[in-house]
């Protein structure tokens, strides 16, 4: 636990990474996900609590002392230190024999595709070159698990997706343990074996992208991954349970009994449109309030004639009749489709 | 919890568990202390203690009697009067020299601010003693500038402008003048001069434009070049002493004069106290101003 | 618009009317500040033992008075020593106290800045009779380390005040990089982050060696009959002995101008890329 003044910025964090996988702390700002990352590289003492590397306690270790290779948000490359000095500052840390010093920072530079680059300075190389020499930076040393802090927060979009897919190939090339800190839900889609979904100092979900995404385990989690329809729902038999507004559906498998308060998660891709003759577990008449283009979809925000707000979204398939504002249309989804979470 | 795999290349954090580990965590604060420790001694022993035993003296043998002079005998009341007196005209006049300057320094394209500062900062790097010499040769009886003025035939007789108040208001203004420069240099420079014409836009004038919106925004620059210009000068000692011929008394003279020729250290120390006084007082009052006036900032 | 050209014609040309009054005053103000400098080069090459000017003659017997002067030479010669010295106390003392101001954080914090920075609003002359009194009664006056000890008092505040600045700019980020790759702390300051800031401890530097060689008030306390440089010139002005004065004046313009350029040149040579 990691308490600053009356804040409490960690609290019962219970997380075990697995050897060679890509775990991500994903969270909004404030969600504790870097205080908890800072603890694991050692910038900051937990008031309670311990950490481990493999077998070995380094709750109180000094970072030197972690042997953990950390990626920082804005790089931190050494402005008056050339590539090869950055790449090799670790190994002379580390009392590594000269030859053998130069042999690995000419490896690691290979490895991030720069063996040409070892003689500039940072401020010569453009944003991912940087990023890449601070990636050969962090991995030269072999460290055990390797911690990567926003790292691609100032790249722009192609850049910062083609850099995605490196790391993710070097990680697994070079069987690390890394643990992956982010804002940016689609990027920790991309690119983790699973992922911890942080909310106030606490994980709020851990699982696989796919189990995130498709069964989230509270309202924090459905509301912060993906777009999502969330319907506040009242169970009032078995399998059956009435949304705000009095519209009844029948319930997946596994809800809880009669009374409970419980939300549906409904994914805007999951919904269909029904044509004539078509039919599902749930269908409701709808009107077309909005229309959002999307490139290779298009958002529809429909208004049910029983009051409900459906938001849903199908490809866009450039011929055909699309609707518009006021159209009326049927639409349906069947109750596996949704997903239940307890409301409170 | 998945369980604390053994194998190496793992990690985990678990919390909360009971281990405390007081150094660690404390290691970082003990070393800024240390960090610290030298240089305070060192002040404390050299700045602080010296002070104190000289303020002390100024009450020795528990009379006030030192202090009674410095605040109520008519000759040094003036002294204090003039000091205060002569510090507001230097910050005045300082003011007036500087804020054109700088806010010429602020826009002047490349070369020519890169001149300008030169300028400020070649007197302001030269020894005081230097400049007061320099003043000395301008402004003397057969100075520069009395000579160039009566050879031109537009005065009949030398003015006076050494050994007396002018002089010294010369002197101090010239080593002074830079303190007012650079904070006011600081805050024009930052300034985002989109504002400027926002207002002219709203179809306020030039006039109108600076007095409510460049003035104002400036304020903070104002208040800091004063406060330090003003309280640099009230302990003024080289140029009056130099410049004032004996004529110009100031307190910082006063003083000096009270040790080395009357040894009288229990007068010395109370105008000491005085002067310290005024000048903390005068500093923070000033950042207090200054403090408010940053709030918007 | 047709209609608001004469006008803002007009107020254009009252602009420039504005702007021509500005360059004049500021030519004024810069012709005030140099004036004082620029007029002891000529009274230093002059023939004639009396301020006279324009000089009757020209000749460098002022400068060869200097320099064949030993009391000057010895002035000169002790200002340097205790500025050197003072210079190297103020950084040993200065640049770790800032490291403290900026990262430590402990209960009395603001007071011990405040205390840092007290010498600098505190008169010269009250501090000067402080010590003057302290180093009398240990009978210390006369020796020039006695200077130093003064002196380093005066420029612990611009050692503290440009290293701090430079260390609060300065990106942590950096620092906990090198410790996560295994440099500790004091390998990652000496390092990564000193390297770094080395402009401003340049800076810092020239600050406290020219606020200890510059220093009349304490040395003329402290110093008994061994003058600095100051205090023989201080001493020369009120005797208006010879142009000497001038001689030197022009030697320390020189050298100041000297010494800014180089300062200028390691500061920008040194600036971080980000």
């Amino acid at each position: 636990m990691r308490r600053f003044g009356e804040v409490t910025a960690l609290a019962g964090i219970d997380l075990a990474v697995r050897p060679g996988e890509m775990l991500t702390l994903l969270g909004p700002s404030g969600s504790g996900k870097t205080t908890l990352l800072k603890v694991i590289a050692g910038f900051e003492i937990p008031d309670e609590g311990e950490v481990y590397l493999g077998s070995r306690n380094v709750t109180l270790a000094p970072p030197a002392k972690r042997d953990i290779g950390m990626v920082f948000q804005n790089y931190a490359l050494f402005p008056h230190m050339t590539v090869a000095e950055n790449v090799a500052f670790p190994l002379q840390m580390r009392k590594v024999p000269r030859a053998e010093c130069e042999r690995r920072v000419r490896e690691a530079l290979q490895l991030v595709d720069l063996p040409a680059h070892g003689d500039r300075l940072p401020r010569q190389l453009s944003g991912g070159q940087q990023q890449r020499v601070a990636l050969a930076r962090a991995v030269v040393f072999g460290p055990s698990l390797l911690l990567l802090d926003e790292p691609f927060g100032a790249l722009d979009r192609k850049l910062r997706e083609q850099m995605q897919l490196e790391v993710r190939r070097l990680q697994r090339r070079l069987g690390l343990t890394a643990v992956f800190v982010t804002h940016d839900q689609e990027e920790a889609l991309v690119l983790s074996d699973r992922i911890a979904v942080m909310d106030a100092g606490r994980i709020a979900q851990l699982g696989t992208p796919q189990e995130i995404y498709r069964l989230p385990a509270n309202r924090f989690v459905a509301g912060f991954i993906g777009e999502s329809n969330l319907f506040r729902a009242k169970v009032v038999a078995a399998d059956s349970a009435e949304i705000e507004g009095g519209t009844r559906v029948r319930l997946p498998a596994g809800a809880p009994g009669a009374g409970a308060d419980i939300g549906l998660l409904l994914r805007p891709e999951r919904a269909t449109q029904l044509s004539a003759g078509e039919v599902a577990d749930f269908t409701i008449a709808c009107k077309v309030s909005e229309i959002v283009y999307l490139g290779e979809t298009i958002k529809y925000r429909l208004q049910a004639d029983g009051g409900l707000d459906v938001i849903v979204r199908w490809p866009f398939r450039g011929s055909g009749a699309t609707l518009a504002v006021g159209d009326r249309v049927t639409v349906g989804w069947d109750r596996d489709d949704m997903h239940w979470i307890h409301w409170s | 919890m998945t369980g604390i795999p053994d194998s190496p290349g793992t990690a985990s954090a678990r919390a909360p568990a009971g281990r405390r580990g007081w150094w660690r965590r404390h290691r970082e604060g003990a070393a800024s202390l240390a960090n610290a420790a030298p240089a305070m001694l060192f002040l404390f022993v050299l700045y602080l203690l010296p002070m104190i035993m000289l303020l002390a003296q100024s009450v020795e043998g528990g009379t006030l009697v030192h202090y009674q002079k410095a605040l109520t005998d008519g000759l040094y009341v003036q002294v204090l009067v003039d000091t205060l007196l002569i510090a507001a005209y230097v910050s005045l006049a300082c003011l007036l020299l500087a804020y054109p300057v700088a806010y010429f320094l602020s826009i002047a394209p490349g070369w020519w601010a890169t001149v300008g500062i030169i300028f400020v900062l070649l007197p302001f790097w030269t020894s005081i003693l230097v400049r007061t010499y320099g003043w000395m040769v301008l402004l003397g009886r057969n100075g520069i500038i009395n000579r160039a003025l009566l050879d031109s035939g537009l005065i009949g007789a030398p003015l006076p402008l050494l050994n007396n108040t002018a002089g010294v208001l010369i002197g101090m203004t010239h080593v002074l003048l830079p303190y007012m420069i650079f904070p006011l240099y600081a805050v024009m420079k930052r300034m985002d001069r989109g504002l400027l014409a926002a207002a002219e836009g709203m179809g306020a004038s030039g006039w109108q434009v600076f007095r409510r919106i460049y003035f104002p925004l400036t304020l903070p620059g104002v208040l800091a070049g004063v406060t330090l210009v003003y309280v640099l000068s009230i302990g003024f000692f080289i140029t009056p002493a130099l410049l004032g011929g004996g004529k110009v008394t100031m307190v910082a003279v006063l003083i000096e004069q009270q040790i080395r020729t009357f040894l009288n250290w229990g007068f010395a120390a109370a105008l000491s106290a005085v002067l310290l006084t005024a000048t903390l007082l005068v500093y923070l009052v000033l950042r207090r101003a200054l403090r408010s006036n940053m709030q918007w900032n | 618009m047709e209609l608001s050209t004469p006008a803002r014609l007009r107020r254009h040309s009252r602009r420039g009317a504005w702007h021509y009054a500005l360059y004049a005053w500021c030519a004024l103000v810069f012709i005030f500040l140099m004036a004082p400098l620029v007029v002891v080069f000529p009274i230093s090459f002059s023939s004639s033992a009396y301020l006279q000017f324009p000089p009757p003659g020209w000749s460098l017997r002022w400068y060869a008075a200097y320099v064949s002067d030993a009391t000057w030479m010895e002035a000169t010669y002790r200002s340097l020593k205790i500025a050197g010295a003072t210079t190297v106390l103020a950084m040993l003392l200065g640049t770790p106290l800032s490291f403290s101001l900026v990262r430590g954080r402990y209960p009395g914090k603001s007071a011990l800045n405040q205390v840092s920075l007290l010498p600098l609003i505190v008169p010269v002359i009250v501090y000067s009779i402080a010590v003057y009194g302290l180093f009398g009664r240990l009978q210390l006056i006369g020796a020039w380390q006695a200077i130093v000890l003064g002196h380093t008092v005066h420029a612990i505040p611009f050692v503290v005040i440009i290293v701090s600045a430079a260390l609060r700019t300065f990106d942590i980020g950096q620092e906990h990089a090198a410790m996560s790759l295994g440099a500790s702390r004091a390998m990652a300051i000496w390092r990564v982050t000193l390297p770094q800031i080395r402009p401003s401890l340049v800076s810092a530097a020239f600050l406290a060696f020219i606020s200890s060689f510059d220093e009349l008030v304490v040395a003329m306390f402290l110093g008994g009959s061994n003058m600095t440089l100051p205090k023989k010139m201080f001493d020369n002005i009120v005797n208006e002995i010879d142009p000497t004065i001038a001689a030197v004046s022009v030697v320390q313009i020189i050298l100041v101008t000297a010494v800014l350029i180089v300062v200028s040149k390691l500061g920008s040579g040194a600036a971080p890329a980000n």
